[in-house]
């Protein structure tokens, strides 16, 4: 090369050297957290009326918990989380709601909980972008405020009568009334024809999840709420392969059911072990078992047997049916109950409850059908077999 | 080949040829190397054997005698808890396995799959709606049977040993792996329940 | 200013500053000539070369540069090995660390993974150069060697590294990589003819563990950080020692109107005695040509680590496998031809007759043309043949690295990834074993036929004795068996040619 080339190249290699030293120099010392704190200071000086304190050094701060395998700096921009003068202000100065519970903030230390164990994100960080996310290569991403509640999950087992946890209770209360244990299975226990429900939020959004047909961002949540509101736009099968469309009913959800029973599913994931984001064992809050309810009449008991085994998922509420069974040789739909009292004796109820039926496929060729009948014989006591039979002839109009 | 360190007294007289000289043959050892050179290739064997065998000992240093992996024995419950025609999925997590029960029709034996792919050791997922396991990695698919059809996976997924343990619990050892088919029919591979 | 120079003259007398700098620095031929011989990192260098050595179009600085990259990878790793503990628990929260709280640690970061990717491509490219230049013909057949090893090494530092920050892209390419080092014959537990098992095999051995875990990464540190580098250091001093001893290789050229009337630079020489004698003072005219040559690199990657990050994804969990799983872009070749080939092949027996394959050109090219510039036409079998493989090897690298997505299908830039696309690889079947093994007869009867019949006159004239011919011919037809591999499993359906399951044994 030419004596000028080398010369040019010599002048812009370093000056372009000092220009990039200068410009990381500045990243450096200049995060984008500066403004935050310096803002923060500001505020609180004139909340206090206290001058000195708008000129304090800016530093990161974090929140490192070794036990829980997290390091939480949250705390860099949102300086004011410990300090009540800071309750008017806009976020991220703003103190930490005590939501409406006392003792709330005091039973949650921010130097022994932090932050990331009830709201997600991405603690590490310290930008903006990074923190809240959702950012590729995250898959936690900042928990809005009507999904935080499945946090509580994390250390609490005692989530019905937990004052704060209401909305769980509510969800879970909408889980039985739809059955969704008659497909799903949750913690080992249940039918098999859906996935696991607490395995959800643990798999990984890149390469287990379609999202296709799924408008807004990649994430996990919203692949839930979407499936939620209509199970078939978000998977609607793949023939070629062999993948039928979602056996899940469509059950006309509004946002505000999405949300709970999204955070409900989150909850699921989070209130079991995890290696990756363990939970000191003093930190979790034991449950209190269930009272066994008392029941009037075996009707009563039967009742409550079908809600309890999901017969809801597949039978409809009720036993009224409708749910779909595609390529199913008795007909679209998983039969009704309401009149077996009709067609079945007892015995013959009970030996199909005991053991179960596969049915056969309408097409040969097509897939096979998604839902059947299961064999319920471990599942079940005789007393409860008895009362649930009870129950099923009551159904009859 | 006389190594002495003294010469010999001069001779008297004119030198006679080496074959003149008359020679003892009785007192003579008649060895082709000379004392020096036997040590010295002693010495220098002994030096490349010890290099050698520092060698094969370094060799060795890098195999360690424990590791600490998880313990590969395991107990996974009793047969009965396991339904029949179903790939279970519930150890997979923890240990690796799928534990896979015949429909009644086929006799209801269980076998212990391990999720390992025979490719390149990927972890293969079950497709229930597909009924095959299938590997993310390069697309080897698997039928129930861990048998391979699809894919670039040489030979099918192997099974663990398995053994009923006096509890009646059903006992797996994931590091003692049968890989030919030909092999699972045996009590250590398929537990007849 | 007179008082200052008044000190400065002062200092310069000195017994402290003339004990430490030993000549003047005024610009005399003898102070240009002390330069280089009185410093002990520059006198490698002659101190006077031949101008032919100066032209950038020679060499493109690629040797230079890969070395110079090899520093900038000391300095910044070191830098990095403040923060960065090698252990399952804190290895991939210290490389956010980096990321978020470190001074200067995204630079320094970003620097050291993409110096590191350049370094990889510049030493094949620096391989090529050397190739198409005759650099390795005698008497420079071993540095030539020395130089494949070089590379083999500069692979591994890569690879070795790719695993430290211990997220999901670096647990399973190393899961790739070892398990292709299991499948190794006889010493491989899963290798055709295998003597060992699992617990004391290859994979064993390199990850002291059956898993990827916490043995494997300290090992990987340790030979990444201390064992690779020095032996890149011991060899690569040998390297630039015998770049010295047998001169470099560089000739002078033909003026321009002689290049046209096609005048070959050995005949030049041998018409103008005088010009190879010509000489330049090393110092500056090559020196500042290498420190402007290191500047502009040094700026290079610093623009490029500020715009780009290196990547960091989930934290490794081995229960997890991405979709697709894919090895370095440097590996991603060889993993391509896992399609293809069994492990064995793919991953150890290919690559060992590449390494091999390319150590021995210097000894099986007798064409004593085109040394020290590039020549093309005189040596068409040489250029052809290199020329295949290097641009075989890219190809693989590019279809592997930018058209293969979910379960490895193959997918056009323009096409979005879908995981539920049905698989290609279906109705595949073996070739019947009679009939294989006839296929493979025949294709080393092709072979044969060539060299014996078509290529008759050239091996004499390279004066290749039958061993040679036969070495030549093995490695051509490996090379090309790999096309032959492609069509049969592309358009043919065909898995394997020659299959004997019971030993792992397939072809």
């Amino acid at each position: 090369m030419r004596r000028s080339v080398w010369n040019w190249l010599f002048l812009l290699s370093s000056f372009g050297l000092i220009l990039m030293f200068l410009v990381t120099v500045t990243q450096d010392t200049l995060p984008e957290w500066i403004r935050y704190q310096a803002e923060y200071h500001r505020r609180l000086a004139q909340v206090t009326g206290d001058r000195s304190k708008a000129f304090t050094l800016p530093k990161v701060r974090q929140i490192y918990l070794p036990e829980m395998k997290r390091v939480d700096r949250c705390i860099t921009c949102h300086m004011g989380v410990d300090n009540p003068k800071m309750a008017d202000q806009p976020q991220p100065y703003r103190t930490h709601p005590d939501l409406g519970i006392p003792g709330f903030l005091v039973k949650h230390p921010f130097n022994e909980i932090g932050c990331t164990v009830c709201h997600h994100g991405q603690g590490p960080a310290t930008t903006v972008e990074h923190a809240h996310g959702p950012v590729h290569h995250w898959e936690e991403p900042l928990l809005r405020k009507g999904l935080t509640v499945a946090a509580c999950a994390t250390c609490h087992q005692n989530t019905r009568e937990l004052k704060g946890a209401e909305r769980l209770v509510q969800a879970r209360a909408l889980f039985v009334e739809k059955g969704c244990i008659g497909c799903h299975n949750l913690h080992g226990k249940g039918m098999l024809v859906g996935p696991e429900l607490a395995e959800t939020f643990g798999k990984s959004v890149g390469d287990q999840f379609d999202f296709k047909y799924v408008k807004g961002p990649h994430t996990l949540i919203n692949w839930v709420e979407e499936h939620f509101k209509d199970p078939q736009a978000v998977v609607p099968g793949y023939p070629k392969i062999g993948v039928p469309e979602s056996a899940m009913p469509n059950y006309g959800l509004d946002d505000e059911e999405v949300e709970l029973l999204t955070a409900l599913t989150l909850s699921f994931y989070l209130e079991e072990e995890s290696e990756h984001h363990p939970i000191p064992a003093r930190y979790r809050v034991p449950g209190t078992p269930e009272p066994e309810p008392t029941y009037t009449s075996p009707v009563e008991r039967g009742a409550a047997v079908f809600t309890k085994l999901g017969c809801v998922g597949c039978h409809g509420p009720q036993g009224r049916g409708g749910i779909r069974n595609m390529n199913m040789d008795l007909g679209e739909e998983v039969p009704a109950l309401t009149y077996v009292s009709d067609g079945y004796s007892k015995e013959e109820l009970k030996a199909i409850i005991r053991d179960g039926r596969y049915p056969a496929r309408a097409d040969r060729h097509g897939p096979s059908p998604p839902l059947w009948m299961p064999s319920w014989k471990e599942k079940l006591t005789e007393e409860e077999l008895d009362a649930l039979v009870e129950y099923l002839y009551s159904l009859h109009p | 080949m006389d190594s002495s360190p003294t010469p010999p007294p001069a001779p008297k007289g004119p030198l006679k040829s080496a074959q003149q000289i008359e020679v003892d043959e009785s007192k003579v050892w008649n060895l082709w190397f000379t004392r020096r050179e036997f040590l010295t290739l002693a010495a220098w064997g002994a030096f490349l054997a010890g290099l050698g065998g520092s060698l094969l000992a370094a060799l060795r240093f890098f195999i360690p005698n424990v590791t600490y992996d998880p313990p590969s024995v395991f107990k996974i419950g009793k047969p009965e808890e396991y339904a029949q025609g179903v790939v279970d999925e519930r150890w997979k997590k923890k240990h690796r396995i799928w534990v896979v029960r015949d429909a009644a029709a086929l006799g209801g034996g269980m076998y212990v799959i391990f999720a390992r792919c025979t490719h390149l050791g990927c972890t293969p997922n079950w497709l229930e709606g597909q009924n095959k396991f299938k590997c993310p990695c390069h697309g080897s698919g698997f039928r129930r049977a861990g048998v391979n059809f699809e894919g670039p996976a040489p030979r099918p997924l192997e099974r663990c040993r398995v053994a009923l343990a006096e509890d009646g619990q059903v006992q797996v050892d994931v590091n003692s792996r049968f890989k030919d088919p030909k092999d699972w029919k045996r009590p250590e591979a398929y537990l007849r329940v | 200013m007179g008082k200052l120079s008044e000190i400065a003259r002062t200092i310069r007398m000195s017994q402290v500053w003339r004990s430490i700098f030993r000549h003047t620095y005024q610009d005399t031929p003898r102070n240009r000539a002390l330069m280089i011989l009185s410093n002990v990192f520059l006198h490698l260098h002659p101190v006077k070369v031949r101008p032919a050595s100066l032209r950038f179009r020679y060499t493109w600085g690629l040797g230079g540069l890969s070395f110079y990259l090899f520093l900038l990878l000391t300095v910044t790793g070191v830098f990095l090995m403040f923060y960065y503990r090698p252990t399952v628990e804190h290895a991939y929260w210290d490389m956010k660390d980096l990321r978020f709280v470190v001074p200067f640690g995204p630079l320094l970061r970003n620097m050291h993974r993409w110096a590191a990717h350049v370094m990889v491509l510049f030493v094949m490219f620096h391989m090529a150069s050397v190739f198409y230049r005759s650099a390795y013909k005698p008497p420079r057949e071993y540095n030539w060697v020395v130089g494949v090893v070089l590379l083999l090494i500069t692979f591994l530092l890569s690879f070795t590294g790719y695993l430290l920050p211990w997220d999901q892209l670096a647990i399973w390419a190393v899961t790739v990589g070892t398990n292709m080092a299991a499948a190794t014959p006889v010493l491989g537990a899963e290798g055709p003819f295998s003597l060992v098992t699992p617990e004391n095999d290859a994979r064993f051995i390199l990850l002291g563990s059956k898993l990827v875990g916490q043995a494997g990464l300290l090992r990987f540190y340790v030979l990444h950080c201390v064992l690779l580098p020095l032996a890149f250091v011991i060899l690569v001093s040998l390297h630039f020692w015998r770049v010295r001893k047998d001169e470099f290789s560089a000739v002078p050229l033909p003026p321009p109107e002689e290049r046209a009337k096609g005048v070959r630079p050995e005949e030049w020489i041998k018409q103008h005695p005088e010009v190879a004698q010509q000489k330049v003072f090393t110092w500056p005219n090559l020196v500042s040509r290498e420190f402007v040559a290191a500047l502009a690199i040094t700026a290079a990657l610093t623009a490029w680590s500020l715009l780009a990050h290196a990547p960091l994804e989930e934290l490794a969990n081995p229960n997890k496998t991405p979709n697709p799983s894919k090895a370095p872009w440097y590996f991603v070749g060889l993993q391509e031809l896992l399609v293809y080939f069994d492990p064995w092949i793919a991953g150890v027996v290919l690559p060992t007759l590449i390494l091999v394959g390319l150590m021995a050109i210097p000894y099986l090219d007798k064409n004593p043309l085109g040394i020290g510039y590039y020549n093309f036409r005189d040596r068409k079998f040489a250029t052809g043949i290199f020329t295949y493989g290097l641009v075989l090897w890219f190809v693989l690298i590019f279809v592997g690295y930018t058209m293969r997505g979910p379960g490895w299908e193959l997918y056009m830039p323009w096409q979005k990834w879908d995981h539920f696309r049905p698989t290609s690889q279906v109705g595949l079947h073996n070739m019947p074993n009679a009939l294989g093994a006839l296929f493979l007869l025949a294709y080393a009867g092709v072979g044969f036929f060539l060299s014996r019949v078509v290529l008759k006159e050239f091996f004499k004239r390279l004066q290749l004795g039958p061993f040679g011919q036969a070495v030549v011919m093995v490695f051509v037809l490996a090379m090309f068996f790999v096309p032959v591999k492609i069509v049969l499993r592309n358009f043919f359906a065909v898995k394997y040619i020659f299959s004997l399951p019971a030993f792992n044994f397939n072809i």
